[in-house]
This record gives C-alpha cells, structure tokens and sequence, in this order.
C-alpha cells in the first residue's frame, strides 16, 4: 500500500492460473495468522508461539501487532519457570549463572533472528524498533557487563547496514543510540566499580566515544564526498568532542581552518553537491555569525570581529575564483550570496560593504538567470539587499 | 499560511488529470480480496481508509465511499483503552489513532466512537521532555507529536496535555540547516520537516523560529526540486510523489510555495498516474498505491491546480473539513 521503486505490472487482466497461485499463498498465509492471533488472544506465552510469529513475521515484517505479541512472549520466557533452568540442589550462586545464560542465550538468538530480516527489509521501522527492545531488555535485565557486550557488538552491525546504505536514515539514527546507550552503561560501570574499590582510584578508561564516532564520519566521506548524514552527524560531534579534548581558542581556530580547507578542496571537486555546501554553511555560521564573540565560551570556533571578516574573505576569493571556472553553478552562486551576507554584517575595517553589496546583486542576477526554478525565492532576495 | 497560486501560469490542463480513474482506483481499493498484497497490507488499512478518503474529498467525490461502513470500520478497530488499531485485533497506535480521527472528522462523525477515552489514551503517551511515544512499547518520534496533538486539536483538548513541552521538544529537534530530526540531534528530513512545523501551526508557535531560520529552512525545501520538477525529501536523493506534500506543505505553512517552480511540480506529478488503471505511484511507470495517489492530490491541490477541493496544509484534510472543525483562518 505504500510501494516504492516497484515496476507497473502490465494491463492485461491476470490469468486464472495467476489468481490461484496467490489463492493459495493468501490461504497459507491467513491460516498462519489466525494460528498467531488465536495465540495471541489466549496469551499463549511458549517457545512455540514465538517460532510461530517468526514464520509470519519473516512473511510480513510490517505486521507490529505480532513484533508486540513477541515483546510480550520475551518477557514472559525471562521470568517463567520453563526458560530458567531448575538446578534444585546446587549453590545459589551456580544458579545465578544459569539464570543469567539462559537469559542471555534467548536475547541473543533474537538478536540473530533478526539479521537476515534487517538486511532484506532494511527500512522497516519495526525491526529496528524491536531490536531496540530487545537490547534496552538486555540492560534491564542481564549484568552490567553481559548487556554492555550486545551492545557493543551492534557497532559491527550498524556498520555492516551503513557499508551497504551509506545513507540509511534507521541506520544512522540506530548509531546515534547505540552510542549514547554504551556512553551511559560505561559510565554506570565505572561508577560501580569505584564503589566497590571504594579508593577513588581515578582509572583512565575512556568513556566517550566522540572520537572514534568523528573519525568514523571523517571515514565516511573519505568514500564519498556526498553524504549529508555523515556531514550532518560531523557538524553534531563537533562541539562536543573540542569540548572533551579541552580544545583552546587557538587549537579551535586552527581545527577550523583545518575543516575549511577541506571544504575548498571538497568543493572544488564538486560544487554541485548540497551536501558539501550545507556542512560548509554550519562551519561559517558556527564562526562568522555577526552576533557570536571570543569571550563567550559556549562558542564552538569563537572569532573576533577582524577574524570572522577575514574567514569570509578568504572563503569569498576562492569561491571567486571557482566561479571564474563554473560560471553556472547555483549551488556556489547561493553560497557566495551567503557568504557575503554574512560579511556585510560583521563588518570589520577591511570590508567594502558597498562593493560586497554591489557583488552580491550581480550574483542573484546571475542566479535568476541559471535558477529559474527557484526564481520567486531569488527575487525575493534581491528586492530586500 | 499558504499564499495564493492564481499567479501561476500552468501549462498543464485539468483534462490531463485522470479524476473518473482515480475515483473508481480507490473505490476498487477494499475489493481485492484476491490478491496477496491485499492481505499483507491489513497493518494499514485505517490509514488506507482515511488517505482514500481524503483523495475522494479532494477529487469532489467525498461520497464515493458508503459512510455507515467507513464508521462501523472505524469503531471496530477501537480498543478499550481508547486508542486505535489498524484493523480490529491489531494493537493500538498513534499513527493509526490519527487516521481514525480524522476519517471521523470528514464524515461529521465524531460522536461514534468513544472520544473521552481516545483522549486519555493520547495523553498517556506523553513523556517528560514533551515528546510522545507512539504506542506503550516506547518509540519516539516527532511524528508521534504531531499525531497526537493534532488528535487532540480535532477533539478540542490540547489542554490534555503539556502543549508548551511537546513545542519545546520539537524545538530542540532544529538543526542549523533549518530543518528538523525524528529526535534532537537527528538529521533533518521532508517527512519530519512537515511534522514539526505542523505541530509549530496548530499550536500558533510559527512565531517560535527566527526569521532567519525559516528563511534557512524555506531555502532547503526549495532544494528538493529536482531539474525535472519532482521533489526529493533529502540532498543528494531521488524525487518521490510523497514529498509533494511533506516539501509543499512544509513550504505553504512557511507561506514560500512560490519559491519552487509550481508548474514544472504540476507536469512531473501528473507524470506519475496510472492513464489506464488510476492512482499515482512514486514515480512515473511504478506500480500505484493510495499512499502516494492521495499525496500527489494533495500536492496538485496546495498548488490550485485542477479544480481539486482545497486542502490544509497543517492537518492533510479538507479545508472544507478544517474550517468547519475550526472556523474560517
């Protein structure tokens, strides 16, 4: 019902033999589901209902009704006398340990169900929610130190799915979680094993995973340059990460210019990409925007005003001279457009606001020109410069 | 809101647009028992009903479907919680609670089903930070704000809830390309952009983002139109029907739909019928579904093409519906 990217069948009507090949899939797979809803509804909780809903849900991974029925019937196998060995006799702590692989081997092999369906139907919102569950159960319910382990692995997984689909929105979101979760479970370890040495013996683990999250990005594009999700995500890291290396005004200036550079280079590969330019555009507004100031520390790049007039120039004449060889392109006529607005309204001793005023209108002609389709936006610009 | 189209000179005419086609196509919808896809769509059949629903509205056929069985459906899939299944014995969602309310919104049916407990369902999914979980299991998304409070809107009990943290959460989803994430810190996507500022407009909250940063924003809708007139919902990805009205609506409430080429948009959407069967598909020569047919209508509609019934932008309904829930704008 909501198809994408499937070829029209023909017109002709469908042949009889046709009409009964799909009678008798839909009558196999009608008796399934009945057979998973009657489970359902008599909240048959077994290992058996849960083999039963694989079936359908190999069929239909888009059926969330039976993904929540399996929630349940998860739940139920962790607590119910069935899953957990009965070890009547032996020490209690021997017990434990059962209990807690007994747990472990069922989250796992949900886990291990749930690969081959992700790789086939890699946008389906239900299985990436319900791997989500079945990893937030593990931390609820297994050690500290087993959970953090499934998570972990994920890592392999995520990167595996973003390997095939560089852009898989799922598959970045996932990332994103998994690595506040691992943050947040590192964190509770180390916690607990301070209390328990109770020294305060400061060990040096790292706990953040900011650096090695921006070295996967910088990787990332390193494959390609036109990946907005992985822009997107460096622009998010940032902050953060210049912020955990204690970074200073003038290690922080220089990273800067280290990520302009390779912005000229980037889009002197290709400055038709939006996804380039958009990053492009979060460094300059994160550093020139007119209202920022050095002594505010909550700045990611904090310039002075002659700095910021200074980035944009410099921005601006390799952006001149680019143009000179793609007199064309609307994405850098835009950026410039930007860039010079940003430049007028910093100011600074060595700006000609009448000639940036000047250059900025030929531009937006320019771009009328090459741009009609977004022409209404254009004049627009131009009536209020 | 959405400024007036009637300065646009479209070369399409309103013959190319296949509306007899379209009608009998979603009328055909619920008489395909013998196909396979028919079964193994059932997870979106209240949805189906109400994108059916509103294609027929806007094609000025809003009778084509038998409205005692469009509500005696919709009852069915009630749950005792208040909530709403795709189909009775699914489990209840916000993504289908909506639907629910607005296919009784169209019908002038409200009062068939219980509302009181509909409300209290909604309400119970909010969380702390103001975002809602789309079902007891815990997902949040800012489509699930959008579901939940335009529910709430459609039955008058926004008060329900904490509307100034759900705008505050929404808010917090910004990124600095303008545009908005499933959670804060998620990349900006059409679909979402269209939820979050949805929320902003029924919540009078518009006001909330900078001048400065709608401007962004419009600019990075106006982005997604491709050199052959259709819409994509990120850089640097294929058009879709679908985005005709994530990427329309959002720029109609931003009151920029002029900032796009309207009459290329028109061309590449009406590319995308079936000429022979009716329904839209997601591009030209794909199979068709209702999910992309009612988009490309509400597409052709936001635009004043076609003589199609006008549709509103913040709730994906009639306007003839919207102003009678709400009064004139």
């Amino acid at each position: 019902m909501t198809s994408h990217g499937v070829p029209r069948a023909s017109t002709a009507p469908r042949t009889a033999q046709a009409i009964e090949e799909d009678r008798v899939k839909i009558d196999a797979y009608n008796a399934l589901v009945g057979e998973v809803q009657g489970l359902k509804a008599s909240k048959t909780y077994t290992k058996a209902s849960l083999l039963s809903t694989s079936s359908l849900l190999e069929q239909n991974p888009e059926f969330n009704t039976i993904w929540n029925f399996r929630r349940r019937i998860v739940l139920h196998l962790l607590t119910s006398p069935e899953e957990v060995a009965q070890s009547e006799g032996t020490e209690e702590e021997k017990e434990e340990k059962e209990k807690e692989e007994n747990k472990l081997s069922l989250l796992s092999s949900e886990l291990t169900f749930l690969l081959p369906l992700l790789q086939k139907f890699p946008k389906c919102y239900w299985i990436w929610n319900y791997r989500l569950f079945i990893l937030q159960t593990a931390s609820e319910k297994l050690s500290l130190v087993t959970a953090l382990k499934l998570w972990k692995a994920e890592m392999g997984l995520v990167n595996k799915m973003l390997s095939r689909d560089s852009r898989n929105f799922h598959g970045w979101g996932y990332r994103r979680y998994l690595v506040q979760s691992i943050e947040k479970l590192q964190e509770q370890q180390r916690s607990e094993e301070k209390e328990e040495k109770s020294s305060g013996k400061d060990d040096d683990e790292e706990e953040s995973l900011v650096e090695q999250e921006f070295a996967y990005t910088t990787a990332m594009y390193g494959k390609d340059l036109s990946n907005f999700s992985a822009w997107h995500n460096r622009s998010k890291l940032i902050p953060r990460m210049l912020t955990e290396r204690g970074a200073t005004l003038e290690e922080r200036i220089t990273f800067l210019d280290g990520e302009l550079g390779e912005m000229q280079t980037a889009v002197y590969t290709d400055p038709y990409d939006q996804s380039i330019q958009l990053y492009n555009h979060w460094l300059l507004l994160e550093s020139c925007s007119p209202n920022s100031s050095p002594s505010d520390t909550s700045e990611v790049f904090p310039l002075a005003t002659d700095q910021k007039s200074e980035t944009l120039l410099r921005t601006l004449d390799w952006m001149r001279e680019l143009l000179e060889e793609e007199p064309e392109c609307r994405l850098l006529l835009e950026e410039m457009i930007f860039v010079g607005g940003l430049l007028r309204a910093v100011g600074g001793g060595d700006v000609d606001d009448e000639g940036v005023r000047a250059d900025m209108q030929a531009w937006l002609e320019k771009l009328m020109e090459v741009d009609p389709m977004r022409g209404g936006r254009w004049r627009e610009m131009k009536d209020k410069l | 809101m959405s400024t007036s189209s009637s300065s646009v000179a479209f070369t399409n005419k309103p013959e190319e647009l296949f509306v007899e086609k379209h009608v009998r196509y979603i009328q055909s919808l619920d008489t395909r028992k013998d196909e396979f896809e028919y079964w193994l769509t059932e997870h979106l059949r209240l949805n189906g009903v109400y994108w059916g629903l509103t294609a027929l509205h806007l094609l000025n056929n809003p009778t084509a479907l038998p409205r005692d069985e469009t509500i005696k459906f919709v009852q069915s899939c009630q749950h005792p919680s208040g909530g709403f299944g795709a189909h009775p014995d699914h489990d209840a969602h916000l993504l289908y609670t909506l639907s629910a309310i607005q296919i009784l919104a169209m019908v002038d049916a409200l009062d068939s089903v219980d509302t009181a407990a509909t409300v209290t369902y909604v309400a119970g999914l909010q969380k702390p930070s103001g975002v809602f979980a789309g079902d007891e299991w815990g997902e949040e998304d800012t489509r699930f704000v959008y579901t939940a409070l335009q529910t709430l809107k459609i039955l008058g009990r926004l008060e329900a809830v904490d509307v100034q943290k759900a705008v505050g959460f929404v808010l917090a989803c910004q990124n600095y390309d303008g545009g908005f994430g499933v959670v804060p810190g998620a990349e900006s996507h059409s679909g979402q952009i269209f939820t979050c500022l949805g929320v902003l407009s029924l919540t009078n909250s518009l006001d909330r983002l900078s001048p400065a940063s709608k401007d962004q924003l419009a600019g990075w809708l106006a982005q997604r139109q491709l050199p052959n007139g259709g819409l994509n919902g990120r850089p640097e990805k294929l058009e879709d029907v679908c985005y005709s009205w994530w990427v329309l609506s959002s720029l109609a409430m931003l009151g920029k739909l002029h900032w796009i080429d309207q009459n290329k948009l028109v061309g590449w959407i009406l590319s995308c019928q079936d000429e022979v069967r009716g329904g839209f598909a997601d591009r030209k020569g794909n199979a068709v579904d209702v999910f992309h047919t009612v988009f490309a209508l509400c597409g052709l509609s936001l635009v004043g093409w076609g003589g199609l019934a006008e549709v509103d932008p913040v709730y994906c309904m009639p306007v003839e519906t919207t102003k009678r829930l709400f009064g004139p704008k």
